[in-house]
């Protein structure tokens, strides 16, 4: 018989001894030593906030384009059973995509493709043919001197 | 035939639109009663316009709508438009044409 008394003292980790990759699977820790499993432990604990906090705010830019195609919908229909010709647009980026709707009873919108003023993009053509318009004049007027 | 194409946007005052539109109206020689039935139609067509239009303004959407408002004698084409940039083109055209 052994006598436990002169056994080294075995002290009781408070540290889990695995990490839960999702519901159904766990990573065993308990070969690392404890030093590592901290280490490693917070290191999970960190991805996880992030995951967490890109999660509501993924959650929040869902809501408010939701929002807002509602209210596009919404009021494209009234305006279109209020007997008017309707095209209404609407252009969001959000963290999880880019949106670009358009909708009425026009055939703008039958078409279904947004001008680059309705994307709030700047279209730079008139400028410059504005540009080369005035090049063409300044370069004929030195020309006819 | 009176005829005649206002363009408004989310920020028109719809009194001061009726009435420049009832002034025009009149100085074209329209009856009074017809003068009466355009500003009662053009209220009724631009107040829920304007409403609409600055709720797309305040969450960025573009809202273009364009109505006639006929009536025996006269013809009013009503171009509404908020939230969009408009294109140089267009600005120039504003800027010749007027309103």
């Amino acid at each position: 018989m052994t006598d436990d008394s002169k056994l080294p003292a075995i002290r009781p980790s408070s540290m889990p001894a695995s990490v839960s990759l999702s519901p159904t699977v766990s990573l065993d820790l308990s070969w690392l030593s404890e030093d590592k499993r901290a280490a490693l432990l917070e290191e999970h604990a960190r991805g996880m906030l992030d995951i967490s906090r890109k999660a509501q705010e993924m959650h929040v830019d869902i809501a408010a384009l939701t929002a807002a195609l509602d209210t596009v919908s919404n009021t494209t229909l009234q305006a279109a059973k209020d007997g008017n010709s309707v095209t209404a647009s609407h252009t969001q980026t959000t963290s999880v995509s880019r949106t670009e709707i358009i909708m009425g009873n026009t055939d703008a919108a039958r078409v279904g493709k947004l001008t680059k003023s309705q994307t709030g993009e700047t279209n730079w053509t008139p400028i410059y043919i504005i540009i080369g318009i005035i090049a063409v004049v300044i370069i004929a007027t030195s020309l006819a001197k | 035939m009176f005829r005649a194409k206002i363009r408004l946007n989310e920020q028109a005052d719809v009194d001061v639109e009726s009435l420049l539109l009832k002034k025009r109206a009149e100085r074209e020689g329209l009856s009074a009663h017809a003068v009466e039935s355009l500003i009662e139609n053009f209220s009724l067509s631009v107040v829920p316009l304007i409403e609409s239009g600055r709720l797309m303004k305040s969450q960025g959407s573009s809202f273009n709508v364009t109505r006639t408002i006929k009536g025996p004698v006269y013809d009013v084409k009503l171009e509404f438009a908020t939230g969009s940039n408009q294109s140089v083109f267009a600005k120039i055209k504003n800027l010749i044409w007027g309103r």
